[in-house]
């Protein structure tokens, strides 16, 4: 972080997959990744509440359905410096974002489960996506053209929430961390270092502040640190590098298009962005995650106050603003802006847009003048016709499209009409990792 | 080859100027000067099939009688696209283009585009009528700008015969209708995000992708006067709903309203009742419902005399992500009933 002489560079390995299948044994050689179900199961289920565990693999392109979805990861392992991935869930509370990680980039681990949980509607009540590898449902989410790995759990009926989130996260970690492990011998196609210290100490000081929408009263809070449950909080600020070592994580029991996966944690974009250019064009002084969705106004402004306060702290003179969340949620996003502008601080917001199906809509929940530089991730609200499907995989044969008591219940098979892109993982670019933006016509 | 209709007033249909305004609408035997330039440019890609004129006067004052007309007599010329105009700075010419592109539009599904002044008022209601199939050209104040407002026609006409896809406002030329539509940009979010951050630190110049709105402030209504006898009707966007959810409301986004009778109670029972909202946590809701929907409080009031009477049903939507185009419909709909039921006060419970 900073110009500091004792900044501590991580760097990561690339290890590319172009083909996944299963074999004898894990391997990794000339970007193939083989995997041995019967390991991978046997290591998921060290857990009681997993009751059984299998694999598939999905591929782009293939018409393919998957259901049940409740998280997405990257398979990572570190490999030098302190600590490793996914630390306090799936290993100690040891300090993580030096030395080296490798990742088997360009694959996923996909999550999913059968959970219908104890609370029928409301914030806290349990969501679960879908993916296409295939066709309308495929071109808005970049989880459909990586390989995937397709990890499904079964869970005793009466759990609650938190041990299902607990027994589901738990499990893909460790499964994760294997996969990764058949890196270790192999050469890297690529490494890029980050947080490498600099001597140029006049580059502007830059911050990612990622406003998190959090349960204050329920677990899984949306927002882990190290394991730890983030629910009421001011802002606290976290090195760039813990979230490519896993250390920042998300709820498994909502798993909607504008909640992030632990994968878009592992690849936050902005991060990315920021520290590509670090010691060239800027200097990443940090990121700051800042609880969002207070009650009242006035925390909000509290909220958003103390955001800008801890950037000032970190002596940035320029923050990129983003968030996770949803509805009033947004306030708070705003408002720091509103407040970095104040202290002086320039910011550029990213965010996703609504408009309704047919963009008509207001585009933002609230508006501010101060924000003049906004970058638009696309649109939340596009309606979607989803063709029929040759197979499903994963949790679910048969699903509700719509999460509401009452909503039809339908074939995973069929084609199906979706009038927002939530129920598809990744559907929502949250944070500018893709392309889309949303122009006036 | 491909047909066009072009939809002139009576002046520039050759018939006259203020003095003919009252004129009804019709179709030219031959076709007028602008369309003759418009054919110009469309050389032999396209024909202009025919003039259709209105009288300026007539289309406001006989609107339903022009409207037909002209939508029979646009119907009949079998065109693909429909352009109407250029109106200048003309406000009542300006508006009936805007009028009848936006019919013609919606009635026959045809592709129409107009050109007129940024300034004339006919562009708000354009812009109103977010209308996919209606395209507006921005031209000079006065007809000195025929020429260029034609060329802009012509190369907007000839992109739709070849069916090319429209592109943004700002590429094409035409006013933005304020419809947002997704699309590639070629660089990540991300990529664009530093770029625009790099761009402001060091002062150079950048576009903001969401230009800011201002939206409408709703000032209170007065207090009311004598709440002793005030009839009080009680509106919540909690989405508390008998248990079962019997109209099937989502827990997000929902467009419509609903009353449950409330007459025969003097409290809301748990289990009863149940809060389907995507927005908060509802487990103390469905706990006690009295939380969105305070029953028990309003009937005590109502005892002890401190207003007179409560509206037998409650009013409700869950407010979780709703658009504010659909909740201004969905608020104006509910005011008009209570006050058509003489409701004199609501009690608006949000969440």
């Amino acid at each position: 972080m900073s110009a500091s002489r004792h900044a501590t560079p991580l760097e990561l390995a690339d290890f590319p997959v172009d083909d996944l299948r299963f074999g004898e044994k894990l391997h990794y050689a000339g970007r193939r990744l083989e995997v041995d179900e019967a390991e991978l199961v046997e290591i998921a289920s060290r857990d009681r509440r997993i009751l059984s565990a299998r694999l598939d693999i999905v591929r782009p392109g293939e018409r393919v359905r998957v259901t049940g979805i409740r998280d997405v990861v990257e398979p990572r392992v570190k490999v030098d410096g302190t600590g490793q991935v996914f630390p306090g869930i799936t290993n100690p509370v040891v300090p993580v974002g030096a030395g080296r990680t490798h990742r088997l980039s360009g694959m996923t681990l996909i999550t999913t489960a059968e959970y219908e949980g104890t609370i029928r509607t409301g914030t806290t009540a349990q969501r679960s996506a879908i993916l296409d590898m295939w066709g309308p449902g495929a071109e808005l989410t970049g989880f459909s053209r990586l390989p995937g790995l397709v990890l499904t759990f079964r869970l005793p009926p009466d759990l609650i929430e938190a041990e299902a989130h607990q027994a589901i996260q738990g499990a893909e970690y460790r499964v994760a961390q294997r996969l990764a492990e058949a890196t270790v011998a192999a050469e890297p196609a690529d490494v890029h270092t980050h947080g490498a210290a600099h001597g140029n100490p006049r580059l502007p000081k830059t911050v990612v502040i990622v406003g998190c929408i959090t349960e204050s009263e329920h677990l899984p809070s949306g927002l882990g640190y190290y394991g730890l449950p983030v629910r009421e909080s001011l802002s606290t600020v976290v090195h760039p590098n813990e979230l490519l070592d896993g250390a920042v994580t998300g709820s498994t029991m909502k798993t909607i298009a504008y909640s992030p996966t632990t994968w878009d944690w592992q690849n936050q974009p902005l991060a990315l962005s920021v520290s590509r250019e670090h010691g060239r064009r800027l200097d990443f002084a940090g990121v700051v995650l800042q609880r969002i969705r207070f009650e009242s106004f006035r925390e909000k402004e509290v909220a958003a106050h103390n955001a800008a306060q801890v950037a000032r702290a970190l002596g940035a003179e320029a923050a990129l603003v983003t968030w996770i969340g949803s509805g009033n949620a947004f306030l708070e996003v705003m408002l720091t802006v509103h407040a970095c502008e104040q202290k002086g601080i320039k910011t550029v917001l990213v965010t996703y847009e609504y408009g309704g199906k047919d963009g008509v809509d207001s585009p933002l929940l609230f508006y501010d003048d101060t924000a003049d530089a906004v970058v638009s991730t696309g649109s939340r609200d596009l309606a979607l016709e989803l063709p029929p499907a040759d197979r499903v995989v994963g949790a679910y044969e048969r699903l509700q499209v719509l999460n509401y008591p009452g909503a039809p219940v339908v074939s995973a098979l069929d084609a199906m009409s979706l009038d927002a892109v939530d129920a598809i993982i990744g559907g929502t670019d949250l944070w500018g990792g893709r392309n889309w933006t949303c122009r006036a016509h | 080859m491909k047909r066009v209709a072009h939809v002139v007033n009576q002046f520039f249909a050759g018939i006259g100027g203020e003095e003919k305004a009252d004129v009804a609408a019709g179709t030219l035997e031959t076709l007028a000067g602008p369309s003759r330039g418009l054919q110009r440019l469309l050389k032999d890609e396209a024909e202009v099939a025919l003039t259709i004129y209105f009288g300026d006067n007539h289309f406001h004052e006989e609107p339903e009688e022009a409207r037909a007309a002209l939508l029979k007599e646009i119907e009949a010329a079998d065109a693909e696209v429909i352009v109407l105009g250029p109106a200048f700075n003309a406000g009542r010419y300006g508006l009936a283009c805007v009028e009848i592109g936006h019919m013609v539009a919606t009635e026959l599904d045809r592709v129409c585009v107009t050109a007129m002044h940024e300034d004339n008022p006919a562009v708000d209601t354009y812009r109103q009528y977010h209308d996919p199939r209606l395209f507006l050209f921005p031209t000079a104040e006065t007809a000195g700008g025929m020429g260029k407002a034609l060329e802009d026609l012509a190369r907007f006409v000839l992109e739709r015969l070849r069916e090319e896809p429209v592109g943004a406002a700002e590429d094409e030329g035409y006013l933005s209708r304020g419809i947002r539509i997704q699309e590639e940009s070629g660089r990540t979010g991300a990529d664009r995000a530093l770029d625009m951050l790099l761009d402001k630190i060091e002062g150079r110049a950048f576009a903001t992708e969401i230009p800011m709105q201002t939206w409408d402030r709703v000032a209170p209504a007065a207090a009311v006067k004598q709440v002793g006898k005030a009839k009080i009707a009680l509106v919540t966007t909690s989405g508390v709903v008998p248990w079962g959810n019997p109209d099937g409301f989502k827990t997000f986004r929902n467009t419509f309203w609903r009353k449950y009778p409330v007459a025969e109670l003097k409290t809301m029972e748990p289990g009863m009742w149940e809060a389907v909202h995507g927005g908060y946590n509802v487990a103390n809701m469905n706990a006690n419902p009295l939380y969105g929907v305070p029953l028990d409080a309003l009937r005590e009031l109502q005892q002890e005399g401190k207003y007179e009477d409560l509206y037998p049903a409650y009013y409700v939507i869950p407010g979780n992500q709703g658009s504010p185009a659909a909740m201004q419909r969905v608020g104006q709909e509910i005011a008009a009933e209570i006050k058509a039921n003489s409701v004199d006060a609501v009690l608006l419970v949000s969440t």
